[in-house]
């Protein structure tokens, strides 16, 4: 298959991107090269990848989902209160703590994700005015859920020793474990989207849903199968958010809802489904966690001039990958 | 003569838009529901009340323009608090409220005028980019406002949101008077005739002569003029704020539009109906607290009342289609 030059320029520019700003920051402050640094750059990367391999599964069929922010923000506040419930009691459920947070995080995550499926796809509303609807709701059960933790105990103080560890420590150089199991699971999901007939499917849904549906395929299936993944990883992030945060509050994933569409949009994924990958939004969110935690931090600009960069930095891509498209419907 | 072109107005956008009926239908139940669990109604509390709800108001007529056109502008929650910054902080060195809140609005009108040519002359997704450029006047609503601020605004100023016209307050009435001032003549002209043309087939509107491109930006400038003008009641009800705080005017006035039958898919809808929209989502609000029910669960009735109005009429089309095949 030739690549035309706008193919191209969508799958190196982001890495080309990420290099730079990495020298960047590196020629700013230069123990960003050791690995002290490195991996805190690196778990960040990982929780910000968790949920944009979500992201970029329904952004891939047309979709979006806004809900994400919350649903981490909820399985923050979960996780945190679960692990710090249990762990106060012995026995079995004491000792499987974690292992008990994390399946009630996954089960939260599966319903807010099937319930997003379900409402896109059988009452015909449109997937960001779904997931908004969505946002809210979990934003109200949240802080719900809050409010019903018993006093004594304090979700912002229990963090599991073997999640904190997972998430941030070391365990060669800068590699963290979480990051490991993840890079798995994107290479997994990366073949899945390229070479299963399921993936196929994915791809034929993002182009045309019309199309897909003449040709056999059941948009309604794909549309909620991918509705839960991003739910579910949105649950998982939300976890490994507690592990690196060792706390929980109402406002810590915030950031994530328009980090997660800021990743999956810098790597050049089409907002409007059929085009792109996983593979460029791994580079899509390594440059916003190097901006954002990285050069920023080093630079000491300030949250306002952080909020008008991201805006900035996501327009400009925007608007260079324009471009480029054009170029590329032009040598056709 | 012009009040029976209005009225016939009202007479032909009733029979148009069953939607706007049926919310102001509800927002009468509601307003009555709300009336009996409230007895000792004090006008001046009901004022009180009013200009805290105005501001959704306001904010869904711009959001209705934005969905007739067949876009979204998810930066509306930024404008109003960047609008909201901008009077409290700028009354001090403009020596005049009024002029601050003038200042207010061109700089969201302004915000608008930029979405609007990012979105239509560029041909970006309007999601993305009202969403970067939401976190761009986050980010300048902080750069006003670095702190959180309170009582900058004179009384003199503050008090006019009190007045009361009759029995009426100035408020309420400013809450239709206002979209209806902005909105008629321009609903009137050629340039909204080919918005809602534009918002309910692009492409026919196209080959009809007109250009989308020249046209769609007026919708996000009448957005960010209107996030501005809420902006602006904000800051005279509350007359103090911090910038940092998360804001739920987005997403509600979405589901006010909505609920006022203004279609997701553009083309239809009304200003009127998102106006009662609106009013139905506060009112409801103002219910559960009457109920003394935990004010969280104001979000998730908004919330479920947003999927409800778009999924039943969904659900009931495809029934009515399947019984037309069969």
């Amino acid at each position: 298959m030739k690549l035309s030059s706008g193919r191209v320029l969508t799958a190196v520019l982001p890495w080309v991107v990420l290099v730079l700003l990495y020298l960047a920051l590196v020629a700013k402050a230069p123990n960003f090269v050791r690995a002290g640094p490195m991996s805190v750059l690196l778990y960040s990367v990982t929780i910000l990848g968790v949920v944009a391999m979500g992201q970029v599964c329904v952004i891939l069929i047309g979709g979006i989902d806004l809900s994400v922010s919350n649903v981490m923000t909820f399985t923050n506040i979960v996780s945190a209160s679960v692990i710090g419930t249990l762990a106060t009691k012995g026995g079995f459920l004491g000792q499987h703590s974690l292992l008990f947070a994390v399946l009630a995080c996954v089960a939260i995550g599966a319903v807010i994700g099937a319930l997003n499926g379900v409402i896109i796809t059988k009452l015909g509303m449109p997937d960001m005015i779904a997931t908004l609807a969505m946002w809210t709701i979990v934003y109200g059960v949240m802080n719900l859920y809050r409010v019903h933790i018993p006093k004594t105990i304090d979700p912002s103080s229990h963090p599991s020793t073997v999640l904190t560890s997972f998430v941030t420590s070391r365990i060669f150089a800068f590699v963290t474990p979480a990051s490991i199991v993840w890079i798995v699971v994107a290479v997994i999901l990366i073949v899945v989207l390229r070479k299963t007939t399921f993936g196929r499917q994915v791809y034929a849904v993002g182009l045309s849903r019309g199309a897909s549906h003449a040709a056999g395929i059941s948009a309604v299936r794909t549309t909620i199968v991918l509705y839960v993944i991003s739910g579910v990883c949105a649950a998982l992030a939300g976890v490994l958010l507690t592990g690196s945060l060792s706390h929980a509050n109402l406002d810590t994933g915030n950031n994530y809802q328009l980090w997660s569409i800021a990743a999956v949009v810098l790597g050049g994924t089409s907002i409007f489904g059929g085009r792109g990958g996983y593979g460029s939004t791994i580079a899509g969110a390594a440059i916003i966690v190097v901006l954002v935690n990285g050069l920023l931090n080093v630079l000491r600009i300030g949250t306002a001039a952080q909020d008008i960069l991201y805006g900035v930095v996501i327009l400009v891509m925007l608007l260079v990958f324009r471009f480029g498209s054009r170029k590329d419907d032009g040598a056709g | 003569m012009i009040w029976r072109g209005l009225l016939k107005d009202a007479q032909l956008g009733a029979r148009r838009e069953p939607g706007a009926v049926m919310a102001y239908g509800a927002l009468i139940i509601v307003f009555v529901a709300w009336l009996i669990r409230t007895p000792n109604l004090t006008p001046s509390l009901f004022t009180r009340m009013m200009t805290g709800q105005v501001p959704l108001a306001l904010a869904a007529v711009g959001m209705a323009i934005v969905l007739i056109s067949k876009g979204i502008d998810l930066s509306m929650g930024s404008m109003i608090v960047l609008s909201e910054m901008i009077v409290l902080v700028w009354t001090g060195p403009l020596h005049s409220p009024w002029l601050a809140a003038l200042a207010a609005i061109l700089v969201t009108a302004l915000f608008g005028l930029f979405n609007g040519v990012l979105v239509s002359a560029v041909g970006l997704p309007a999601l993305v980019v009202t969403l970067a450029t939401g976190s761009i006047a986050a980010g300048f609503a902080l750069v006003v406002a670095p702190k959180s601020v309170s009582g900058t605004l004179p009384d003199s100023f503050r008090n006019v949101v009190m007045t009361m016209i009759g029995p009426i307050p100035l408020v309420l009435i400013l809450a239709f008077l206002l979209p209806l001032l902005i909105w008629f003549p321009i609903r009137r002209s050629r340039a909204g005739f080919a918005l809602m043309a534009v918002g309910s087939d692009d492409a026919a509107a196209f080959v009809s002569g007109l250009k989308p491109w020249l046209v769609r930006p007026l919708a996000y400038v009448l957005s960010g003029l209107f996030a501005g003008l809420a902006g602006v009641l904000m800051a005279m009800s509350t007359n103090g704020a911090s910038a940092s705080t998360t804001n739920t005017f987005t997403l509600n006035s979405i589901a006010a539009a909505v609920l006022g039958g203004v279609s997701l898919m553009g083309g239809r809808g009304s200003i009127a109906g998102a106006i009662a929209g609106a009013f139905v989502l506060t009112f409801v609000n103002s219910l559960l607290l009457a109920w003394n029910v935990n004010g969280m669960w104001a979000h998730v009735v908004t919330g479920c009342i947003l999927v409800l109005v778009v999924g039943v009429p969904y659900l009931v089309n495809q029934a009515r289609a399947r019984k037309v095949r069969s």
